[in-house]
């Protein structure tokens, strides 16, 4: 079984695909998927929405419909801009009296200001915030968020103490795999030429290390982003 | 009729500063192309949903926005509101059409339930599968979810409110939590390499 996301993505499709519900009183509504893929519900409602999105097929196939006309909506958007010309998008008319008024723009940083506090305080008393996972405790060296050549790309990562292998791995922007290294005992790798020459130059990739000990542990670093210039 | 008929107004002061309206009728029908193929792919016509009527209510919208007196302020917050506004009464409508037809949907589901699973597609992965998403933690659960229902890693990172590098990390978590799983479960995998 290939586990490559496209499969996973198929074999959840189908998953979903026989969800069907007796009755869809329970359904969220289209507006309410909407806030989902626009970023305009709670984290505890979007986690509402995506389960029960996962467990009914009718919902599922809506989403997929709302998540494809956003895409195409915003292309739509992007066009009739550029159809339109600069000249609309750069000088929107302003209301006179908002008009070089430092008055208002003070008011108004100080309305943020206060607006951002209580946000903080009052609905993002208890924020889900992204754990870093405990054993991510492999440090990347280079190549981390930059640009490189192909001929000077290399791999890598601080020593282990204690690890019997590094494996690399090297993902494209969707997450599919692109490349894995077989097990290293060194903490650099040059990709093999084949390889290198597959990457696509200002195209986004990531890669990771995953640190095997003898007793089966694992510990991974986190994802980091390369870009090849040529 | 000629596309200035169709659009007088865009000459003098509502002329857009480039574009023509023979522009703007490719660029509505590109738009309507990719509706009309996600409606089909979802299969939603069945559900009543007629591509052409979201299409033409959301061009004429747009087209009548573009040809009033006033300047259009924000194009693409306007574009915004009328393709959802649009998309939630269709779905809203073939939603309540369903409704009326209750005990249809219901003997549908009973021939459902008697018929085999479609082949080819591994029953056990398939059910491993979804029990191994279920059992994650919540936000590589939620993140996975999305990612595996088709949307991509810069949709799932705007609409969650993270950065993509976040976005990302979670999602390859979960992608390695639920191969380990699945390998505990037997099913075993190879990597592509």
């Amino acid at each position: 079984m290939k586990t490559d996301p496209d499969r996973f993505k198929a074999l959840y499709g189908a998953q979903v695909g026989l969800q069907k519900p007796a009755s869809r009183r329970d359904c969220p509504s289209p507006k309410r998927m909407i806030g989902l893929l626009t970023s305009r519900c709670s984290a505890r409602e979007g986690s509402k929405l995506v389960d029960h999105i996962s467990l009914c097929s009718d919902c599922a196939g809506e989403f997929g419909f709302l998540t494809e006309a956003l895409r195409s909506e915003r292309v739509l958007a992007g066009d009739i801009e550029n159809w339109l010309g600069g000249g609309q998008k750069a000088e929107p008319r302003q209301p006179h009296l908002l008009r070089y008024s430092w008055g208002v723009a003070s008011l108004l940083a100080a309305f943020f200001i206060v607006g951002f506090i209580v946000l903080r305080l009052v609905i993002l008393r208890s924020p889900e915030r992204y754990r870093a996972a405990s054993e991510a405790r492999v440090a990347l060296l280079e190549p981390v968020e930059q640009k490189v050549s192909r001929q000077s790309l290399v791999f890598r990562w601080q020593p282990v103490p204690g690890v019997e292998h590094y494996v690399v791995e090297v993902f494209d922007e969707a997450l599919s795999p692109v490349w894995k290294s077989p097990p290293l005992l060194e903490t650099r790798i040059v990709p093999p030429d084949p390889v290198a020459r597959g990457f696509v130059p200002r195209k986004s990739y990531f890669w990771l290390v995953s640190a095997y000990f003898l007793g089966g542990d694992k510990w991974l670093s986190p994802l980091e982003e390369f870009t090849l210039k040529d | 009729m000629t596309g200035e008929d169709q659009f007088p107004r865009i000459r003098g002061e509502m002329r857009p500063d480039k574009g023509t309206s023979e522009e703007l009728e490719a660029i509505l029908e590109r738009f309507s192309a990719s509706i009309r193929a996600s409606i089909l792919k979802f299969g939603l016509e069945q559900k009543g949903i007629d591509p052409e009527d979201v299409y033409q209510d959301i061009r004429l919208k747009i087209i009548k926005k573009i040809l009033s007196a006033k300047k259009i302020q924000s194009p693409a917050s306007y574009i915004n509101s009328v393709v959802h506004s649009t998309l939630i009464d269709c779905l809203r409508k073939s939603r309540a059409q369903e409704e009326i037809l209750q005990f249809e949907r219901l003997e549908r589901l009973r021939q459902a339930e008697g018929q085999k699973e479609p082949r080819g597609v591994d029953t056990l992965a398939r059910r491993a599968l979804g029990e191994a998403v279920d059992s994650l933690i919540p936000s590589r659960k939620k993140a996975l979810k999305m990612f595996l229902l088709n949307m991509t890693v810069e949709e799932i990172a705007r609409s969650l409110n993270w950065t993509p590098i976040k976005t990302r990390t979670l999602i390859y978590r979960g992608l390695d939590d639920i191969k380990r799983k699945l390998k505990k479960r037997g099913i075993d995998h190879e990597d592509r390499s």
